[in-house]
């Protein structure tokens, strides 16, 4: 337990520097977008009320208030969001494969240590899991500032306060990455997660049998995916609705189990048997 | 005592280890010999098992490897394996971190003796001093058996002769050293067992001071008997 | 230790700001509002077992809004059930469903999620529906699937027959399900498809459930209305699909327009004429299909028309001014009668002039206001039907603690619970 404890904060500091870098350029990226959606929507107050001589009731009813909903929206603020998912994606596979590039071989070192070889899965495993969460807890800090600095630059008037809550709701982004309730939270992150695991025995693969491994993979990882959708898909696509909503949630929460316990024994038995330097 | 038996290993279609049976010794220095590519680090890969085999075993000290076998033998391969963005003092500390058997005092004194700052960055030391730093790293472990793959390719003629001094220092006595090289030169006079390879596997497989004294050949000379017959 | 700063940090911010999230809203104050119905005069016993449903915008403009019911405790809101009740009933219609799915798991396990399939009664639960092909259109394939659950014995039957011609519809879906002669009704609504257009078509197949086969096919007899050149845009079954007991008679409601609306409807000044409705009964039992007519009022306010299948009446209202009058037609002797309500205060006409919501249920008709957008409140009035009288006026009342901008209330139905 120690030993991964220690991995995961040797993975961490590896990429801290970069992490923290990307959290930045994102808070001035949305930053910006509070400033510029404000600014658009104020001018636009600047023309109807003074050039038009629109009465600001009506003004008020016709295009309605500024809030964070047109901030969430706007390109300043989804952009970094789509630069941070993929850098994460890319983070996926570049944390194993940057161990066999190059002429320093990590890879050695990390065989050799005197410590379960899962470890070394897991501490990778749980580092990305810990950047993607910190990517969410810096979104949820960045909202709320974002939303008092919009308090200072739009009047009462102009304004409508949307709580976090309701701004989930009224983006694509924000629902699927900060869903309402808790349990939606769980069960797209344990997706998302089980999908990660999959991925890194694919990587496995790859990295044990190289060219084949990577064939052996793609099937495995096709496999995985069906397994692990198949209520879903069964319901959906072939129409079967035998099963009630209640029983589709458990019948996924077993598969989704099944399918990560055998991705796992499946790293564990690569990882201790046949990865190779 | 380092046993291998039978291993065989294909790399696709080729096979490349066809049956290396050796035993290797605690307190001896044991060479393992052959032409490039003909596998030796293979072998040192498949005992310390960063790579699997077709079939055979490796036994250390009469037991398979384990995890807890990383804190009695280690391996010193050909390329650096620290993260190239480390000083040599985190290195050291990440050695500390995952070993018990790292011995600080003894890094230290390598150090010293290596010529080396503990503040220097890996990426930025010259091949010469990168091999040293591995070397280090390896020989500051308590480990009962250490394995080094061709401690001496490109390296200058300095480090090698500061390389070739640890061998006869304190630092390897007692200890169990599988070693391989294709040029010999340097540490004939060191080594106590000889493996010759060739074609997947072991040629012939001696205790050097033994044929010098019975048949008067020099390892060089068995080579020759072996290798171009 | 220094060197795990970072991470520990990371690691405290991540539970921190991900907790307070989720679990702040657990502590915080409710800002969704309460709303209960306050009488103002009249018989309050009217409202104990009324429920209301519709829709609560917080911020009407950008969405944000979600389903809701107002029943006498306590006002339920749909996003705010527990996840799993959430996946469980969609919206307030199919409490009704969710409730038989308690009660006979297995036999609605699979089963389409709309009451209209079902019919129910002491003895049994039936269920019909018609299979399609992938793309919810009709094949030669097609059948009609029966399932019927005997309530006593736990015995289930099911099976299907062929649906009759079928290659010569397009489209066609159930509409409703009665029981009648010891035979199954299966009600459908869709449309023909000839050569050149196609054409609605409803029809009423009496199954008989121990022979497995159609007894009969009848057709409305959509003929009874006299078109005077206007065309049939739809027919609709009035019987309401958020009720499964059994009824007497059937209301079909016909729209009709202009045939020259249709063509003109890409040009700028047209004349819009507005729809007129036909309504035609069909007597459940005997099978007989009437013209209700009588009333020019029911062919311009039919639109608006309630179905009572408690009483077999059909209900409707008209507003001019301050006056209004109510109509019931009763569906067995095939009479319309009309009731004079006595002047509408400016506030009561207002209320009728926003829209409103009409029920009905043991002949006293329940007026609510449809939208509260701004100021506006949501009025309720209750008049009898056979006296006329204002027998309750109250308004739905809200509280809130935070009150919202842009705050909409849309109400859609009142149910009153057993």
């Amino acid at each position: 337990m120690k030993n991964y404890l220690k991995l995961v904060n040797f993975e961490f500091n590896r990429c801290a520097k970069l992490y923290f870098v990307l959290i930045g350029l994102t808070a001035v990226s949305q930053l910006i977008a509070v400033f510029v959606e404000s600014r658009r929507y104020l001018s636009q107050v600047n023309v109807a009320l003074y050039q038009d001589k629109i009465p600001k009731a009506q003004f008020l009813s016709e295009t309605g208030e500024m809030s964070m909903f047109w901030i969430v929206n706007n390109a300043w603020f989804s952009l970094p969001i789509i630069i941070c998912i993929t850098a994460m994606l890319f983070y996926s596979f570049f944390i194993w494969y940057i161990e066999w590039m190059g002429k320093n071989s990590f890879i050695y070192r990390l065989l050799m240590l005197p410590t379960a070889r899962m470890n070394i899965f897991w501490s990778k495993l749980t580092t990305i899991a810990l950047m993607i969460f910190g990517l969410i807890a810096a979104q949820l800090a960045l909202l709320l500032i974002e939303g008092q600095l919009l308090e200072w630059l739009v009047t009462n008037e102009f304004r409508v306060d949307l709580s976090i809550q309701q701004l989930s709701e009224s983006s694509y982004y924000l629902a699927i990455l900060i869903p309402k309730s808790f349990i939606a939270f769980i069960m797209h992150y344990g997706a998302g997660f089980g999908m990660l695991l999959i991925v890194f025995t694919v990587i496995l693969l790859e990295r044990s049998f190289r060219f084949k491994g990577m064939l052996l993979g793609l099937v495995f990882g096709t496999v995985a995916f069906l397994l692990f959708f198949l209520p879903t898909i069964a319901s959906e696509v072939v129409g079967f609705k035998g099963l009630y909503p209640e029983e589709l949630l458990i019948a996924e929460l077993v598969l989704g189990l099944m399918v990560i316990g055998l991705s796992s024994w499946t790293s564990h038995y690569l990882l201790n048997k046949k990865v190779t330097v | 005592m380092i046993e291998v038996k039978g291993l065989t290993k294909k790399f696709g279609r080729k096979k490349v280890l066809k049956g290396i049976s050796f035993t290797a010794n605690k307190g001896e220095i044991t060479c393992i010999i052959g032409i490039n590519g003909v596998g030796k680090t293979t072998i040192l890969n498949a005992i310390m098992n960063l790579t699997p085999v077709n079939s055979g075993e490796v036994l250390i000290d009469g037991e398979k490897i384990s995890k807890t076998s990383y804190e009695k033998i280690t391996f010193i391969p050909d390329t650096m394996t620290m993260l190239p963005g480390f000083r040599i003092e985190q290195a050291m500390q990440f050695m500390q971190d995952f070993y018990q058997t790292w011995n600080q005092k003894r890094a230290d004194e390598l150090l010293g003796f290596f010529k080396l700052e503990k503040t220097d960055k890996i990426s930025a030391l010259s091949k010469g001093n990168t091999a040293k730093v591995n070397l280090l790293l390896g020989l500051a472990l308590d480990v009962d058996y250490l394995l080094m793959d061709e401690p001496f390719s490109g390296i200058d003629i300095f480090s090698r002769e500061q390389i070739t001094a640890v061998f006869t220092s304190h630092l390897i006595e007692n200890r169990g050293v599988i070693i391989t090289t294709h040029e010999i030169n340097d540490i004939e006079h060191l080594i106590d067992k000889v493996v010759l390879i060739d074609e997947g596997i072991v040629l012939r497989e001696f205790n050097a001071e033994q044929v010098r004294e019975e048949e008067g050949k020099s390892v060089v000379d068995v080579m020759r008997e072996v290798f171009q017959p | 230790m220094k060197r795990y700063k970072k991470i520990i940090a990371l690691v405290v911010v991540v539970v921190f700001s991900i907790g307070i999230y989720y679990i702040q809203p657990l502590f915080g104050p409710n800002k969704k509002p309460e709303f209960s119905v306050v009488a103002k005069s009249g018989d309050k016993s009217l409202t104990e077992n009324m429920s209301i449903t519709g829709y609560y915008y917080e911020n009407s403009q950008l969405g944000i809004g979600t389903e809701m019911k107002i029943t006498p405790g306590k006002t339920i809101y749909q996003s705010e059930k527990s996840y799993l009740d959430q996946l469980k009933s969609f919206g307030n219609i199919n409490e009704k469903i969710s409730q038989l799915q308690e009660d006979y798991r297995g036999f609605m396990r699979g089963k389409n999620s709309d009451l209209a399939n079902f019919y129910e009664d002491e003895m049994i639960l039936a269920y019909a529906e018609i299979t399609t092909d992938d793309f919810s259109t009709i094949s030669k394939d097609s059948k009609i699937t029966i399932d019927v659950l005997n309530k006593q014995t736990n015995e289930e039957s099911s099976f299907s027959v062929n649906l009759p011609k079928a290659d010569e519809y397009g489209y066609m879906y159930v509409e409703d399900v009665q029981v009648a002669n010891n035979q199954l009704i299966v009600i459908t609504n869709g449309y023909r498809v000839n050569s050149s257009n196609s054409q609605d078509e409803q029809h009423l197949y009496s199954i008989s459930i121990p022979k497995e086969k159609i007894e009969k096919d009848e057709k409305i007899q959509l003929d009874l209305i006299d078109s005077k050149g206007k065309q049939i845009q739809y027919v609709e079954l009035m019987n309401a699909s958020t009720s499964i007991t059994p009824a007497n008679f059937l209301v079909y409601r016909v729209e009709l327009n202009d045939d020259s609306t249709n063509m003109d409807m890409y040009e700028e000044n047209q004349v819009m004429t507005l729809p007129v409705y036909e309504l035609i009964g069909v007597n459940v039992e005997t099978g007989e299909q009437f013209l209700i007519s009588g009333s020019e009022e029911l062919n311009r306010h039919g639109i608006a028309a309630i179905l009572s299948t408690e009483s077999d009446n059909l209900y409707f209202y008209k507003k001019d001014g301050a006056n209004l009058s109510l109509y019931e037609y009763d569906l067995n002797q095939k009479e319309l009668t009309e009731v004079k309500v006595g002047e509408l205060s400016a506030a009561q006409q207002a209320m009728f002039n926003e829209g409103v919501i009409v029920q009905v249920r043991e002949d006293i008709m329940y007026f609510v206001t449809a939208y509260k957008i701004g100021d506006n409140e949501l009025q309720m009035l209750a008049f009898d039907s056979n006296s006329g009288e204002l027998v309750f006026e109250g308004i739905i009342e809200e509280k809130t603690d935070y009150p919202a901008k842009r705050e909409e209330v849309h109400i859609e139905n009142i149910l009153f619970e057993q």
